[in-house]
């Protein structure tokens, strides 16, 4: 199962792109990312789920690593997730904490 | 008719994980919908990553995984057995404080949530020294 999260910073606008299978074996390197992501102050840090398939809660827990690694004052965003990926987040009630957007331009 | 795929041994650790997962979507794909089959790969996956990792990784074991699968009549299962000591997966479940926010949420006990809240049955068994966990989907096009 491949899996791949690219980082791009835009002024305090982080986005990582998420692509493929993510779960235990492939989590790690989610959580490299939001480290890099997470060196300057953000104000938004966007996780771009278009391109991703699924994820486990290994993802979830990056999400919850995500949300603790940023201060107060940057908002979280999952965009584009699919179905299942978008319920497994809201049975978890992650989304009272970050802001879930199904296409890019909401 | 009842059918049941052959079994396959893997080692208790996460590169298996992957193999675990080839297999159940080869038991799985085409007789359950894709939202179904979605489910029945995330429970399995929680439930083989927590024997490997909780079960024997954390108690400093080694061991394998073994799992089957199959259908039976309008049920759909996947079983896997461990010889991790003995854990029910059943006694440690309990849904996550939706009222806690985010950043002060524990990490634990969020895979075992997903598992019993994605299948529509769950059976746990002491077999000998093996724990024997069987997740069911019901083949309901309803659903």
């Amino acid at each position: 199962m491949s899996f791949d999260a690219t980082l791009d910073m835009a002024g305090r606008t982080a986005t990582i792109r998420l692509a493929g299978s993510l779960d235990t074996a492939t989590a790690p390197m989610f959580r490299e990312v939001i480290e890099q992501a997470s060196t300057g102050p953000l104000e938004l840090l966007v996780l771009n789920m278009e391109n991703l398939s699924y994820m486990s809660s290994a993802g979830l827990r990056c999400l919850l690593f995500a949300r603790q690694k940023m201060g107060e004052d940057t908002r979280v965003m999952v965009l584009g997730a699919n179905p299942e990926v978008s319920r497994t987040i809201r049975l978890t009630g992650f989304d009272q904490s970050i802001t879930m957007s199904r296409h890019v331009a909401d | 008719m009842a059918t049941v795929r052959d079994p396959v041994v893997v080692p208790g650790d996460v590169p298996s994980l992957e193999l675990v997962t080839r297999y159940v979507l080869s038991v799985v794909d085409g007789l359950l919908t894709p939202p179904a089959v979605y489910r029945m790969r995330l429970a399995a996956d929680e439930v083989a990553t927590n024997i490997v990792t909780h079960g024997y990784a954390e108690n400093d074991r080694t061991g394998v995984l073994e799992v089957d699968g199959g259908a039976d009549g309008d049920r759909v299962w996947i079983r896997f057995r461990d010889s991790a000591p003995p854990f029910d997966p059943r006694d440690r479940c309990h849904a996550p404080d939706l009222a806690v926010p985010l950043a002060r949420r524990p990490v634990g006990g969020l895979g075992l949530h997903l598992v019993f809240t994605m299948l529509d049955d769950f059976e746990y068994e002491r077999e000998g020294d093996r724990n024997r966990n069987t997740l069911i989907m019901r083949r309901d096009p309803a659903r």
